[in-house]
């Protein structure tokens, strides 16, 4: 077993060594998909590891009661999903305050850049007035182009319900990014 | 206008902008967290470890603080419990009783009401084995002349051929009473005063 396992033997906390093993290769190949779940949710980088490592410190802790352990990247995503959100619903004030100061503050960026800028800023927006619901599957569609049927696993719903959501979800998303295109003030 | 177009499905600009903000989105989500996050992951499990061991230290702390305050309120209970209450109802046992001796006025007129206590009233005076003899005040009297005569020698074997000192009556004059013959005048009537109407 690898050092940072062994630092384990005397804690309170102790996986045996296989637990060790299946928790170290999900660390390994769900950290992109866990923090981009979280970004996906926070937009801001640091808040996103914040929330990531917690959700891997969690499943640490947890993954003696999962009973499935090949569920494990999909009740991963869930428990990040969680947690980014009411980090988000938590931070939701201070964010805007912030972006407000740093719109002041910030260098003035070239022509291509605020364009950019105002493209990310609309789509985001358009996003965050989604339900929750169709929020999430929109998210992790778009994260490494996951397929309705992946995004059905990871959410753990029928691919039927995957289908459903997005369909409203484009629908909802086309009428909220042409209200925004027409009035800007809404933005 | 519409988000749909006939038939219910979007139309081609709707479509359009759509397919370009999921282009757009999943462009903004290929980000990459840090370098170091996989270390950064094992130094919080490893602190969170610490902290939770720390947690569960002054937990046993507090339990055992919480076990030693509940055997001191259960010893004190216990003490209190064997304190008895207050007062007990009066039980049965030794009565002392006055009884009026032939030729010697005895003026309590009730006897007295003994309340025997078989447990102290309050800890710092025990009274246990104790009497105690609520009487009222005249039965209060009455005791206490009991008492003086027996110091005297009153109530002794011999104290019969004694002469009994005089008990001092007291007297109250007597007005004799007079009994007058009253004087009745004849109030009769006659039969002829009636059948003229006079009253």
């Amino acid at each position: 077993m690898n050092e940072w396992a062994g630092a384990f033997a005397d804690g309170l906390v102790t996986l045996d060594e296989e637990l060790e093993a299946a928790f170290e290769a999900h660390l390994r190949d769900s950290s992109s998909l866990v923090f981009r779940v979280a970004y996906g949710v926070l937009r801001h980088p640091q808040d996103a590891e914040d929330v990531a490592q917690e959700a891997f410190a969690r499943a640490y802790r947890k993954i003696g009661q999962l009973r499935d352990r090949d569920r494990f990247r999909a009740w991963l995503v869930r428990m990040t999903w969680r947690l980014a959100i009411d980090r988000w619903r938590t931070d939701r004030r201070r964010t805007s305050r912030e972006e407000s100061v740093l719109t002041l503050t910030a260098p003035r960026p070239t022509d291509e850049e605020a364009e950019a800028n105002e493209r990310a800023l609309l789509l985001w927006r358009a996003i965050d007035a989604l339900p929750e619901k169709l929020r999430v599957v929109v998210v992790l569609a778009a994260i490494e182009e996951h397929d309705t049927g992946e995004v059905a696993r990871l959410l753990d719903v029928p691919e039927g319900t995957v289908k459903s959501r997005l369909h409203k979800a484009r629908h909802r998303l086309a009428e909220a990014l042409r209200c925004l295109q027409k009035d800007p003030a809404a933005r | 206008m519409s988000a749909e177009g006939p038939g219910g499905a979007m139309t081609y600009e709707d479509r359009r902008a759509v397919h370009l903000a999921e282009m757009e989105l999943a462009r903004l989500l290929a980000v990459d967290p840090s370098p170091d996050f996989a270390a950064t992951v094992r130094a919080r499990i490893l602190r969170q470890a610490g902290s939770r061991r720390l947690y569960f230290r002054w937990d046993s702390v507090s339990l055992a603080a919480a076990a030693v305050l509940v055997t001191a309120a259960a010893f004190m209970a216990a003490d209190i419990l064997r304190a008895p209450a207050g007062i007990q109802a009066p039980v049965a046992g030794p009565v002392t009783r006055v009884v009026a001796q032939p030729g010697k006025p005895v003026d309590a007129p009730l006897p007295p009401r003994i309340v025997q206590f078989r447990g102290p009233i309050r800890r710092s005076v025990p009274l246990k084995g104790r009497t105690i003899v609520l009487v009222p005040p005249d039965a209060q009297r009455a005791l206490h002349r009991v008492v003086e005569l027996a110091a005297n020698g009153a109530l002794s074997a011999g104290a019969a051929e004694l002469p009994v000192p005089p008990t001092e009556t007291p007297t109250r004059p007597v007005a004799p009473i007079v009994v007058e013959e009253l004087d009745v005048m004849d109030i009769a009537v006659p039969d002829d005063a009636m059948e003229d109407g006079v009253d």
